[in-house]
């Protein structure tokens, strides 16, 4: 028995000793990655895969778009912390702002397992107690020992724009009607609330915060867009908001029924840079205006 | 609680610890191992103990009974029988209630007759149909005079609860496993360190092959009418690999726990997609649930001795017993019924134990007949499979009937991970398919050194951790 146990002992030492070398790599290299931003650039832009296939930062000169695929208000927080604390011009923050990020179960995003490898493995070395606290153990160690493989720990890695292809509309509607339904509740609370942090981490910093929705397919019909209206007039309408939820926006431009494909992208990144960002934000008022009293925006 | 879980991680040191530690005596030890099967298996439902708990007593009860009237035989026929009949009463109404409800009132439809029974919500309690026949086998072997009945109420507890077991098998004779209750045990070490290799294996053929294939599988399944023929046949063959991954998987970590406490459990697959014939498919794959039909149906109707027409029929018996067993849904009896059809014509020509041997035995390769016959019993097999996973019957006729109708020669696309994990494991297993599990190390070849053997662990722990599907119950703790 006493054979057996040193055994064990020696061999779970070497083994956890050996992973623990290369978690050590990876947070030591994650924490070495630059957010540092070029000076010419004065607009950040932060939110999931709608803004980084919306945004071209090629195209708009003064802005940085880090957004990427997947990401709630969570791992943008940290992303925006990071940047604030390097070298930077940022003055604008364009923040994406849709009926994905108010939905009921928005939450999934950060705690669906879907997200351990490419969130919370990704994220952790940014994490402080507040954000440690919202894991379960075995849920954060998944996150943890999956991390070790990232290869990518550059600073493009943690988002830039992108372009999408073609036209899936279709397609995509065709699975979405076929798919079963996830019957887990995760709520909306931490993501609100990480939104409201971004916002006073911008306040800290004299940043000026404008929510952006990019134009979406039929947004009525697939999203609770209604929801989407009531939070934004409870709570956010002191800041600016650029919404294009319902614009009528051609399909070609569409390459799915929430992201935009590389026509759309190019054409809302010229108008842009051509009028400018502040007026195309006054030339896309929010379409729905507050007529409402709203009971209770979150719910959990 | 699932093995491949945190909060067994957790459970099985710590039970270990104290097993071997604190509770030396062999009274302690089995009554320890009471108490901790019944957390595990109240870690999904405590109400269902209740039902474990009554089933133990009754068949405890039952063989107390059957002993002390062993010279009145009918009056221990009636408690062997009523002892039967309670267990399966209770099986039938948590497993087979609403399944009985609903064809009776189709088949009273027919002659325009309206039913109008009560359909019960009842939840399946894990793995009942395992303890179930373990319980029966206690009662059976008493009355058939196999087995002395156990005096020791804590020991038969701990014999029916053994928590590596309870859940999804083997499911063992009372006749090996319950005489190991008696015994003091001693710590092993060998045995041990086999059995946390077994626990590995397992453990990598649950979440590395069954939980990838599972990612692909689902959506196959859940959307097949969409899917071309050779997407198909790829959700079938990794649902093939899937439920072998899963279940067998299961079954190792299950004798590599109980190793771990010092007992042996009875081997439950024997690499079954190796064979050259269904029969001998048949003799490697689930063997404790086969045997246990064997032992306990097919030979008390007559088996193979009383004529052609018998033992079509017992085989018939036996295997649409044996889908039934698995669920309540026509298709898992259906499934039974395209196995005993292929049975059937090795029976009747006397070929059906042909191939008792292991497959290229000392060989590196098969041969070129044997590799035809692996392959050909194998796709019988997986299309056994597709009409065991669909939702109902129909399903499955469309998902062949589609599968062949829109076929092309065109390689879809495919889970690369279960692919991965799949070539692994026929890697292993064919070369280890000698051995008693594909982590057998016998000490020969470059294994004999710790440093090759240790990085081969860690390597597949990586394995495990960096490519497993995402976490899933295992398939057979629903029958």
């Amino acid at each position: 028995m006493k054979k057996f146990l040193i055994r064990i002992l020696l061999f779970w030492g070497i083994f956890i000793g050996i992973y623990s070398i290369f978690i050590i790599r990876f947070i030591y290299l994650s924490n070495k990655v630059s957010f540092e931003i070029e000076p010419n650039k004065n607009i950040l832009v932060l939110g999931d895969s709608q803004g980084q296939f919306c945004i071209s930062d090629t195209i708009i000169g003064n802005t940085y778009n880090l957004c990427r695929w997947g990401e709630g208000y969570l791992p943008n927080y940290l992303k925006l912390k990071r940047v604030l604390n390097s070298p930077n011009q940022i003055d604008t923050l364009l923040l994406i702002f849709t009926p994905l990020k108010t939905d009921k179960n928005a939450d999934k995003t950060d705690f669906s397992p879907e997200t351990v490898n490419h969130t919370l493995g990704k994220y952790y070395p940014f994490f402080s107690k507040e954000e440690f606290k919202l894991f379960s153990f075995p849920y954060f160690m998944q996150g943890v020992l999956r991390s070790v493989t990232y290869t990518d720990i550059s600073f493009q890695s943690f988002g830039s724009s992108g372009m999408l292809y073609g036209n899936h509309i279709e397609t995509v509607i065709e699975k979405q009607n076929k798919k079963t339904p996830d019957k887990t509740f995760y709520g909306n609370k931490v993501e609100l609330k990480y939104l409201n942090k971004i916002l006073s981490l911008c306040a800290d910093h004299n940043i000026q915060v404008i929510l952006f929705s990019p134009p979406m397919y039929q947004a009525d019909k697939f999203y609770d867009t209604s929801n989407f209206y009531k939070i934004y007039h409870k709570e956010y309408s002191h800041i600016p908001f650029c919404d294009m939820t319902e614009i009528n926006f051609p399909d070609s431009c569409m390459a799915d029924i929430n992201h935009l494909n590389i026509h759309g992208a190019r054409r809302i990144s010229h108008e842009i840079k051509e009028i400018g960002l502040q007026n195309f934000v006054r030339k896309y008022p929010p379409s729905r205006q507050s007529i409402f009293t709203f009971p209770s925006a979150t719910s959990q | 609680m699932l093995f491949n879980s945190f909060e067994f991680l957790i459970f099985l040191p710590t039970v270990f610890l104290l097993y071997w530690f604190v509770f030396k005596s062999l009274k302690w030890q089995n009554f320890f191992i009471v108490v901790v099967s019944y957390i595990f298996y109240g870690w999904w439902d405590w109400r269902f103990l209740i039902l474990i708990a009554f089933t133990t007593i009754y068949s405890f009860f039952s063989g107390l009974y059957i002993e002390k009237y062993t010279d009145n035989k009918k009056r221990s026929r009636w408690i062997c029988a009523s002892s039967i009949i309670i267990n399966l009463l209770i099986l039938g109404i948590f497993k087979y209630y609403n399944f009985f409800k609903e064809n009776l009132e189709l088949l009273f439809q027919a002659f325009g007759i309206q039913l109008d029974w009560v359909t019960l919500d009842i939840l399946l309690p894990v793995g009942i149909s395992f303890y179930t026949f373990q319980a029966l086998s206690y009662t059976i072997d008493i009355y058939r005079k196999k087995l002395d009945p156990t005096h020791d109420i804590v020991a038969f507890f701990a014999f029916i609860s053994f928590f590596p077991q309870l859940v999804a098998g083997p499911i063992e004779r009372a006749t090996n496993l319950l005489p190991q209750f008696y015994k003091s045990r001693q710590f092993d070490y060998t045995k041990a360190v086999d059995g946390l290799r077994q626990i590995l294996w397992g453990l990598f053929k649950k979440m590395v092959v069954a939980d990838n294939c599972a990612l692909y599988v689902n959506r196959v399944f859940a959307d097949y009418t969409a899917c071309d023929g050779p997407t198909l046949f790829f959700g079938a063959l990794f649902f093939t690999f899937q439920i072998y991954g899963d279940f067998s998987g299961y079954s190792d970590i299950a004798i590599g726990t109980a190793r771990l406490f010092g007992f042996s459990l009875m081997r439950n697959f024997n690499f079954p997609y190796f064979s050259r014939d269904i029969a001998e498919f048949w003799r490697r794959w689930h063997i404790s649930l086969t045997t246990w039909f064997r032992d306990y149906i097919y030979i008390p109707l007559g088996g193979s001795r009383e004529g052609k027409w018998k033992s079509v029929r017992n085989t018939f018996i036996i295997f649409l017993v044996s889908g039934f067993w698995h669920g309540a849904n026509w298709t898992f009896i259906t499934w039974g019924a395209y196995h005993a059809t292929l049975f059937l014509p090795l029976l009747l020509s006397g070929e059906n134990r042909k191939y008792l041997g292991i497959v290229a035995e000392g060989k590196y390769f098969p041969s070129l007949k044997e590799s035809c016959q692996m392959i050909l019993t194998f796709l019988l097999v997986v299309f056994g499979w597709i009409i065991f996973r669909a939702d109902n019957v129909g399903d499955a006729w469309h998902y062949i009937y589609n599968m062949i109708a829109t076929w092309q020669w065109a390689l879809p696309e495919i889970h690369k991970k279960a692919a991965l994990g799949i070539v692994i494991l026929l890697c292993v297993e064919w070369f280890q398919r000698e051995k008693q599990h594909g982590l057998q190390i016998t000490g020969n070849g470059l294994l004999r050194f710790r440093l090759i053997r240790w990085a081969l662990y860690i390597i597949l722990i990586c394995l495990i951790i960096h490519i497993s599907g995402m976490q899933a119950d295992f398939i057979y703790f629903q029958f």
